[in-house]
């Protein structure tokens, strides 16, 4: 009777150091802290935005007529894909796959490589229309907060591609994944920053 | 619901099917403060599933959760509040 409650003991205090275990913060410390500060700095571009219009509500209106709703969401939808593309890749190298976790690297750099397209193809038509970023406060801070996150998405789409040569030449392994899920968290927070910019600039008006 | 929880390809499919809605909501010419209501709760989902599903923080250490949670929670209410909630000051 005595052994059996040890044993039952043993048992749990195992289960709930197993749970403990398995809560720990994918990728690094650092990238979660960097992630933090990015996301900080653009809460206050994106209510610099919203009290910004509040002052001028016709100036905003009148320029987000001026914005292509479509480009604003196949923008979205091309970096949904490429994340959800990126969370395939980290559940490839858990399964100790580096090949399959390339192939879906390569994938997500092409549906962001859409959005590069389509952000690009928009700062043009609006500069041919003769808008820059001193036509006015809206162009200003619409130029400012999608240049910023355009280069966040270069940025990643620079770490994904190191990502998938290394994933190619089988250097992950699957209980020492942290740097592919750095990566990848970084990526994910792009997208959660369009997400809201897309609500903010495009959607809400 | 635990089962959909961390699922990636539900996760994905939610995000699509809420960004092509907010954006038919945005043009289907609903009242302003119908919309608004329902595409800020939409942003706050769409976040939930990225931080909980594709940035894996379903299972991390609940302050880091909590943290970005709370980020994509009060960010767009903050926005919405801004915009559709105080007086405006518009210019004549």
């Amino acid at each position: 009777m005595v052994k059996c409650t040890q044993s039952i003991e043993i048992m749990n205090v195992a289960r709930v150091s197993a749970s403990h275990q398995q809560k720990t913060l994918p990728g690094d410390f650092a990238m979660w802290a960097f992630i933090a500060m990015e996301l900080s700095v653009f809460a206050i571009f994106f209510i610099g935005f919203a009290v910004t219009q509040r002052l001028n509500v016709e100036m905003f209106n009148f320029g987000r007529a001026s914005l292509n709703m479509s480009v604003g969401l196949f923008c979205t939808l091309s970096l949904i894909i490429s994340s959800y593309f990126v969370a395939l890749a980290v559940k490839s190298v858990k399964e100790a796959n580096n090949l399959r976790a390339m192939r879906m690297l390569i994938l997500s750099l092409l549906t962001a490589s859409a959005y590069l397209v389509l952000k690009l193809s928009e700062y043009t038509a609006l500069a041919q229309l003769g808008y820059g970023l001193s036509s006015n406060s809206f162009y200003t801070l619409y130029f400012f907060i999608t240049g910023f996150h355009f280069m966040h998405v270069l940025l990643g789409m620079i770490i994904l591609t190191y990502m998938a040569i290394k994933a190619k030449n089988k250097r992950y392994l699957a209980d020492d994944c942290s740097g592919f899920e750095a990566g990848a968290a970084y990526w994910h927070m792009i997208d959660l920053v369009w997400v809201i910019i897309f609500f903010l600039i495009y959607i809400i008006h | 619901m635990k089962i959909l929880m961390g699922n990636i390809h539900f996760a994905g499919a939610m995000l699509l099917l809420l960004t092509i809605v907010s954006t038919w909501l945005a043009q289907s010419g609903i009242s302003v403060g119908i919309v608004a209501a329902l595409v800020t709760l939409s942003v706050i989902v769409k976040g939930q599933l990225i931080v909980d599903t594709f940035m894996e923080l379903y299972q991390a250490p609940s302050k880091w959760r909590y943290l970005l949670l709370s980020y994509v929670v009060l960010v767009p209410s903050i926005l919405a509040a801004i915009l559709f909630s105080f007086p405006s000051y518009a210019s004549p």
